[in-house]
């Protein structure tokens, strides 16, 4: 999905209003002209006018789609990209609870199944490389991926 | 003497060799495969960098990165997909070349010429680097601010396609460094009352979540289909390297000289630089017309150019800790982390890290020859990897790396987010790689300002009276001013 400029322009003009707003009541550094609030104040003024130029660019070029589809057209895209985001977010809630390797391969398998990998070779790679990519990171780089369900089982 | 002897033992190491070796594999893969950049494979092969030592650390990025640009030619040949966006200023040519039959003779000339490009810049890099550093030495926060001011001016006029969208990129990267406590008023900004955000945002989970998320879900979006690859055995691509070098070194020497300077401005890279010399080659050539058939005369200057450029962009990260290009700004966050502070005092403080980083570059360029040849022969089996197995396995990785970084949750939310911005700056044009400077040298550019500010008791002319800062602060404003001046001449033009 892809907003024109008239709407980007519009949600530009937005955020550089909050921004604003929550950047003047920063406080300042005591006896100095400049303080926390310079900076963020500056980076608003600038999202408001890229906001504006992109606002009146878009209204002076005339009738234009509020939104135009580019790869969303294709079919299942929008719910591929969709799905994407959804299992790494599956990703965050599950691995406290379950553990690394119990989660990764959920989310792998869910990801192959997305772009059609068939089934039991989905579940096959996605356990194979959760045990692979678990081992490597504890043991070798040690990085302390969560055991869960593993427990007892794996180092 | 003695700090060039210590830094060939910190590199002649069998760990520091293996490293580069590996990484060298790392990037020539992660390079040939299209879509993924040769920022992608240094921002996933940073989380292992954690568990190494400095200077194999930084071995591995260098080597990393070299190999990354020149493999992303493979694809550029064999399918007109550039691997990595350096190679697409000269991919219609290569792909002519290789429906004409002469894959091996265009690929041949990649590798030497990535290497022989490569090799140029680092000489530049090993001579400008120190003598930059000792001037550099007097430069105070005046100097910092037009530099990082600077940096951010070139990635917006020169990186990008529209100046609006990439002052937009630039500002949301602005905003993103301005988050957390490290300000100099030291109070909480915009941290929404989350502790994990009193620190900032981690910059490592950011990078993977802009370069390497976004892709994915870019890829997984269009159902990661597979490539056609059109010729897939090749000849012997060594054919003709004396007659191309003999025949094309003026083109070799103007590409070397191009892509050192872009990738020394900051904000300018390697692809910049293997369009601004494919345009170059054809404007100087006796056979302009052949450009677009098939001719290697445009791929030898702008494949020098591209490889120049990555150790050009080496000299104001080292120097000045300003990124040449948004490689060298995550290796600017790596030396951070592993305690090589970049700026001038590195170079008298550490100036052994320093020449084995030289070294480790002639290593990797000169070790891109027979490892690139190896890939041109590997590289169409690559590309027959099934894609819908491969970017599943690259998003694990890409989550594991996002945790690695504080082993925390965190870091995977950090990458989530930046991930869908990066995905949607880029479905509506918005560059990235301006938000990433932003990034980067948003800290500097404020803390410079303000330091300067107290300084000078808030004047403001004082950014002009130091002679350094003045002509800085000059040539900054030419930046800023120029394309403004470019476009309302061209609309008066139009007008008339």
């Amino acid at each position: 999905m892809r907003f024109s400029d008239l709407i980007l322009g519009l949600l530009l003009l937005a955020g550089a209003a909050v921004l604003f707003s929550a950047a003047s009541g920063l406080p300042p550094i005591p006896g100095q002209a400049y303080g926390a609030d310079v900076f963020p104040v500056l980076t608003a003024a600038g999202l408001a006018a890229c906001g504006f130029i992109l606002t009146v660019g878009s209204v002076r070029a005339g009738p234009f789609p509020l939104a135009q589809t580019t790869w969303v057209r294709t079919p299942g895209a929008s719910f591929r990209a969709a799905a994407t985001i959804a299992l790494v977010l599956a990703y965050i809630v599950l691995t406290p609870l379950i553990g690394f390797v119990a989660t990764a391969t959920v989310v792998l398998t869910g990801l192959f199944l997305v772009v059609r990998v068939p089934v039991a070779q989905a579940i096959g790679i996605a356990l194979a490389t959760a045990l692979f990519t678990y081992l490597s990171f504890n043991m070798f780089l040690r990085v302390p991926l969560p055991r869960g369900l593993v427990e007892g089982f794996l180092p | 003497m003695n700090a060039v002897l210590a830094g060939l033992d910190l590199v002649l190491r069998w760990d520091v060799m293996l490293t580069i070796l590996v990484a060298s594999a790392f990037g020539l893969v992660v390079g040939a495969i299209p879509g993924l950049t040769a920022t992608m494979a240094i921002a996933l092969l940073v989380p292992i960098t954690f568990f190494m030592d400095p200077i194999p650390a930084v071995g591995a990025m260098i080597s990393c990165s070299a190999m990354a640009i020149f493999a992303g030619d493979i694809p550029a040949t064999l399918m007109r997909m550039p691997g990595t966006p350096a190679s697409a200023a000269y991919s219609d040519e290569c792909y002519a070349m290789t429906r004409k039959g002469e894959a091996e003779v265009a690929l041949g000339a990649n590798v030497l010429f990535s290497a022989l490009g490569g090799l140029f810049g680092t000489a530049i890099l090993i001579v400008s680097a120190p003598l930059l550093a000792e001037i550099a030495l007097g430069f105070s926060s005046f100097e910092y601010f037009w530099l990082a001011l600077m940096g951010l001016a070139c990635a917006i006029f020169i990186g990008s396609g529209s100046p609006v969208k990439g002052l937009v990129s630039l500002f949301l990267g602005l905003f993103v460094s301005q988050i957390g406590i490290d300000n100099p008023a030291g109070v909480p900004r915009f941290t929404l009352g989350n502790s994990n955000l009193l620190g900032g945002v981690d910059f490592i989970p950011a990078m993977i979540g802009l370069f390497a998320m976004s892709e994915v879900i870019r890829t997984m979006a269009a159902g990661a289909p597979d490539w056609s690859v059109r010729q897939t055995s090749l000849g012997n691509p060594l054919k003709g390297w004396g007659h191309l070098i003999v025949k094309y070194w003026p083109q070799q020497i103007r590409g070397n000289i191009t892509g050192t300077a872009i990738g020394i401005l900051p904000g300018a890279g390697a692809d910049i630089a293997a369009w601004v010399s494919y345009a170059m080659s054809r404007k100087f050539s006796k056979t302009p017309e052949k450009f677009g058939t098939g001719h290697v005369e445009g791929i030898i200057e702008s494949t020098s150019a591209n490889n120049a450029a990555l150790a050009g962009a080496w000299v104001p990260a080292l120097v000045f800790g300003i990124p040449g290009d948004s490689i060298t700004a995550i290796v600017i966050g790596v030396l951070y982390l592993k305690g090589l502070n970049p700026g001038p005092t590195l170079f008298l403080n550490n100036p052994e890290s320093i020449y084995a980083v030289f070294i480790i570059f002639i290593i990797a360029n000169l070790a891109m020859i027979p490892l690139g040849l190896a890939a041109l022969k590997a590289g169409t089996a690559l590309l027959r990897f099934p894609r819908r197995i491969l970017i599943p396995l690259i998003l694990l990785f890409c989550i594991v790396g996002a945790y690695a970084v504080n082993n925390s949750a965190y870091g995977v939310v950090l990458m989530l987010v930046f991930g869908v911005l990066g995905f949607l700056m880029e479905e509506h044009d918005i560059p990235i790689a301006p938000c990433v400077l932003g990034i980067v040298l948003g800290k500097m550019l404020e803390e410079s300002f303000v330091t300067s500010m107290i300084k000078a008791d808030g004047n403001l002319l004082a950014f002009f009276e130091r002679p350094i800062a003045g002509g800085l602060g000059v040539l900054t404003l030419l930046i800023f001013c120029l394309p403004i001046w470019g476009a309302l001449k061209r609309r008066r033009a139009s007008v008339a």
